[in-house]
Parts: C-alpha cells; structure tokens; sequence
C-alpha cells in the first residue's frame, strides 16, 4: 500500500537514485544507479549501474512535473501541453465578488450573465480572453478582451492577488481554475485600460447586467487584436 | 577510517561486493578538478562514495501548522510520542510516520494481500487541486484510491452456499459486495447492469444494425441462484446455527456477517460542495473489486468495455474524508473513519480467502 503524507509546501525527499555521466570530448553516456542502504549502518552506496533509457528520463520527467499524462481531451480544450492548457467555456450566469473599498463593491455578491470565455493556463499564470460567438474558436477567431477587472487588456493576464491559485495544471482542474478566477474579488482596472465599448462604462455595463436572466451582450465587448492562434503563442514572446 | 562499499567497474553477478579502503587526500590532490570527497581517485575500481552528500531534501513552509496538527494527533492517541524522535523533529517525516502506523494497526498486511490501494493525508483533496498558500490545517483530507482493480470468482463460493440453501447464495454475495461497497466502489452485476443499460439507450439502430445483438442478454447477468431474495439477518443466522461450524458455506456467511458489522460502523462525513465541484470533470473511482459469477459472465465483459476508459481523466478519490485538523473531534471522527474503512477491507479480505479458487496478490514474485 502507497501511504502518503502531503502538509503545504512540506516535503520529505529521500536520495533514491543518482545519474552519472561518462564523457570524452565529443560523447558521452550516462547510466543511473540506485543508492543502497549501507549493511553496516554506514552512508549508502551506488549499486550497479544501468545505462540510461528514454522509459528513465520519461519517468524522471514525470516526477519532475513535466508531462502530460495520456487523456481523452474534452470537447472545450483548445491547448494542452505541460506547460499549457487552454480552454473555453459557454456562456453562464456567476456571482461575481467586488473588493469592498472598489467603486463596485455594490455589485459585489450579485449574478450576472457572462460571455462565453478562453482561458490560458501557463504555468501559475492565467490569462481570459471573451469571445462573440458560442462556438468553439478556431486559430484565427478573434478573440475579445474579458471585460473584468483584474485583467490586463494587452495578454489577458489577469491579476492574481489572493486568489487561492489551483496548484496543478491537468485537465480536471479546469473547474478549479474557473471558480478561482469568478470567487475572488475583483478590485482594480488595469490603469487607463478600456474594458468594454458600453456607453456607461465598466461599470454601467455589469449594473444594467446585475440580476439579468439574459445573455452577456456581446456587442459591447472589444477587439482584443489578438487571435486564438496568437493568444496561445503569446507565452513565447 | 570506515570502508567504502565499492564495485567493480565491470561488475558480474558471481563477483562479491568488495568493501575498500579510500586513499587518504593528501595535500597535492588539492588542486585536482573532482573533489576528492565526491569522485574517488584511482585506476581501477574505486566508486563515488556518498558519505557527505545529503540523502534527504526537506521543504518545511508549514511547518507550524503541521506541528499543531501533529500535536492534535498525539492528544487523540493517534499519533505516537515516540515517533517524534524518530522523525528527527521533523512534522512532515512524523505524520508520515504516525499514518504509517495507523494503517499498519489497521489490517495493512491482509488488505494488501487483496487490493492495490493508496492513501494519502493532505491538506489537499487531491495532488492537482494544490495551492501555494500554506494551510493551517484547518481543512485537510484522508483519502483512498485504488491503484488496478482486485478480483474474484464468486461461483465457486455461490456453489458451496446453494448447497445449504437456495437462497444463500444471493445473501452472500450481497452481505460480501454490499459490505465493501458501503465504503469503496465495487464493481458487480449492477454495474454491468447499469453499463449495458446505457448502451441500449445510447445505441442508434440506423447507425449500426448489429450492435443490439453484440450486447449481453440482460437476464444472463445474474446467474439463476442470484436471482433468489437474500435472507434477512435473524433468518439467517438461525440457519447458522443448524449448520456444523467447519461447514465451508457457514465460514463463509459468519465472515460476510462480520464484515457487514464492520461496514456498518462506519460513516462517510459529507463532501463540501465546493470540493466536490473540483472533481466534477473527474472519472469515477477505480473500483477496488471486480467481482464475477462465472469466468467470461457478462459482468467480466462489461468490466472489459468500461475498463478502458476508466483512466481517460483522473479517477476521482474515494472515500475522500474532509476534516478540520485544528478540531480534535473532527480529526478524531475521520481517522475513525479511514480506520473503519480499512477495518472493512481487513474483514472483506477474511471473506475472500475463504472463497475456493480465490488466490491473495503474491507480493515477493512482484519483487524484482
């Protein structure tokens, strides 16, 4: 039986196995040796070693995090890679939660219709992006800015704060990453940064939507500039 | 000096470990490239030594909290006092220990004679849902999950009860499967059930002719001694009490009784909503029993169709028991409750090893 431990950021690791590498000037092999428990109580020691293989470095790169374990993707997922996974959603009603010292904090607890949405995954880092049309996007749709606060209008890249930030980056956390982004509080606007076309503003838009069983109107969304195709490779910019 | 277990470089299998003496540093190694600690000197068969390189790695961010929560668990006598020196102080290496224990007070040898399971106590309900705030213990969880799915014929032990009576058979097996099944996902007649239910509503006639056909008769799940109602408890056990006690049909139903009694006592605390909603994209958990009625039945089939898609997205935990670390009642109630679990697994294990034909996991031939 596996028995695991797991408090915050605690660990314990224990030195399982060691990589040496044999090089002349111009190859050079590596084989991967257990490290064995002294019989006489002493430091552990090397056992024989195997030379390396692709099935080690896989399982390596596993324990390292960096690897995308075999799925079946759902129909919402744009990008998955280990260090990315990018997906849409439909449009929703959500309570959205204002910081109490913000000019919204009346809206603040309130449901509202919501766009339907492209979020990015990176790392720890996310990023949402509005889209026009309830369909999935394809590489040259043009994606919108999410009109939020916390949002940085140029990549999407929203503003963490206190967010409670899901720690894993695999399919099922999509939810996890939703409800982190719609439950904490939304409280400033990127500086001088237009979120919405809506004759009142950021916040005349979410006032007219407070409460409303209707659809997010989306005419009153802006172009980002910024297609699907150019949102996912923002990253290697 | 101490000896250095070394090898040879090219080492065979007859050729004994050699323990060698390392030369001493003399002052011009100095200025060599290696340190003299780490690559050993030499021409021939000296190995890195690994007597000043670390063998552990710890991070330590809650540590405090684990402290507390660690203090919660000795208080309730769950943890022991003695493994604190053990853990060399360290709350993360001592919760370890203390969980170590506690399995292994509750049934671990037998249990892994029968399923192949992990569990784990975090203060996450799952390694994905991971956050960087550090916890203070007050929402933390104890969950199972099964890493493949254990087995077992039924027939041969329904054979043995129908002897007795017709209607033992079905008590039996539900007394065994709904007494595993009260704590962790069995899969049985029921599901098969379930499962080809689904496929008759999902299959589209005009899409493809064949498929009703390929589907199992749905009356062949259950074998006709099945199909008999189960005894209740006060029938049944005065029927024991006719039955000589060495009777192979008598041992089994005693240990079914006990493993019901077992089950009963324990008492899953609900889910939060917010947790749950983290594992709504989740596949459900892996069964730790597949349980047939005959060698290639319908169940067997259905379990081969289903098995394949059971690991499409990540299996979601169960039983996944949500407590407050900072509460001792709280701590106390899902300790009782993982123990009672495990307690449950011990027991179903006792059932098994009476069914005829039934073989535990053989753990030494898994060695390399």
């Amino acid at each position: 039986m596996t028995k695991t431990t797991h408090f915050g950021s605690n660990r314990l690791f224990g030195l399982s196995k060691a990589v040496l590498v044999y090089s002349d000037a111009q190859e050079a092999f590596a084989t991967v040796h257990e490290a064995k428990p002294s019989p006489d109580g002493g430091p552990p020691y090397l056992d024989a070693g195997q030379p390396l293989t692709v099935d080690f470095l896989k399982q390596l790169a596993n324990a390292l995090g960096r690897t995308t374990p075999c799925e079946i993707l759902p129909r919402n997922i744009l990008v998955y890679t280990p260090d990315m996974l990018v997906w849409w959603c439909r449009r929703q009603h959500r309570v959205m939660f204002y910081g109490g010292s913000s000019d919204g904090r009346t809206l603040s607890g309130k449901v509202f219709p919501q766009p339907p949405l492209v979020f990015k995954v990176c790392g720890s880092e996310l990023s949402v992006r509005a889209l026009t049309e309830e369909r999935r996007p394809r590489p040259d749709t043009t994606l919108m800015v999410a009109p939020y606060w916390n949002c940085d209008r140029r990549g999407g890249q929203v503003c963490q704060g206190s967010m409670r930030v899901p720690g894993g980056l695999c399919l099922a956390a999509r939810q996890a990453w939703e409800n982190a982004f719609f439950q904490s509080e939304f409280t400033h606007a990127a500086l001088g940064a237009q979120l919405t076309t809506h004759p009142e503003g950021f916040l005349g838009l979410w006032r007219d939507l407070t409460g409303s069983g209707g659809e997010f109107p989306v005419e009153f969304l802006i172009n980002s500039g910024e297609s699907l195709r150019s949102f996912v490779h923002a990253r290697e910019a | 000096m101490s000896t250095v277990p070394a090898m040879f470089s090219n080492s065979d299998e007859s050729a004994p470990t050699l323990h060698l003496r390392p030369k001493p540093v003399l002052d011009q190694d100095a200025g060599r490239a290696c340190p003299p600690w780490l690559i050993a000197r030499g021409r021939s068969f000296e190995m890195p030594r690994l007597d000043q390189v670390p063998i552990h790695h710890c991070s330590f961010g809650s540590d405090a909290a684990a402290a507390r929560f660690a203090c919660v668990l000795i208080e309730l006598g769950i943890a022991n006092p003695s493994d604190w020196k053990r853990s060399a102080a360290e709350p993360a290496r001592f919760l370890q220990h203390t969980l170590d224990r506690f399995i292994r007070e509750h049934g671990e040898k037998e249990i892994d004679g029968a399923f192949e399971l992990s569990v784990t106590l975090s203060t996450d309900p799952h390694e994905w849902c991971e956050t960087d705030d550090e916890p203070d213990g007050s929402q933390m969880f104890l969950s199972v999950e099964a890493h493949s799915c254990g087995f077992v014929n039924l027939g041969p032990a329904l054979a043995l009860c129908e002897k007795a009576h017709p209607r033992l058979p079905a008590t039996f097996a539900r007394l065994l499967l709904n007494g595993i099944g009260s704590c962790f996902r069995v899969y049985d007649d029921r599901d098969a059930e379930e499962h080809f239910s689904f496929l008759e509503e999902s299959d589209d006639p005009t899409e493809d002719a064949e498929a009703p056909s390929a589907l199992p008769d749905r009356d062949s799940i259950l074998p006709p001694c099945m199909k008999a109602r189960s005894l209740g408890l006060r029938r049944l056990r005065s029927l024991l009490s006719g039955m000589a006690p060495k009777d192979p049909a008598a041992r089994l139903l005693k240990a079914a009784i006990e493993l019901q009694r077992v089950s009963h006592e324990v008492h899953l605390p609900p889910i939060p909503e917010a947790v749950r909603e983290l594992f709504c994209d989740c596949n459900p958990p892996v069964p730790v029993l597949l349980a047939i009625y005959q060698v290639g039945d319908a169940i067997e089939a259905s379990f081969d169709d289903e098995r394949q898609s059971m690991l499409e997205m990540t299996p979601e935990p169960w039983p996944l028991i949500p407590f407050n670390g900072t509460d001792p009642a709280s701590t106390l109630q899902a300790f009782r409750c993982l123990g009672g679990a495990l307690d449950t697994l011990a027991a179903a294990r006792c059932v098994l090893d009476l069914v005829p034909g039934w073989e535990p996991i053989n753990r030494e031939e898994e060695r390399p």
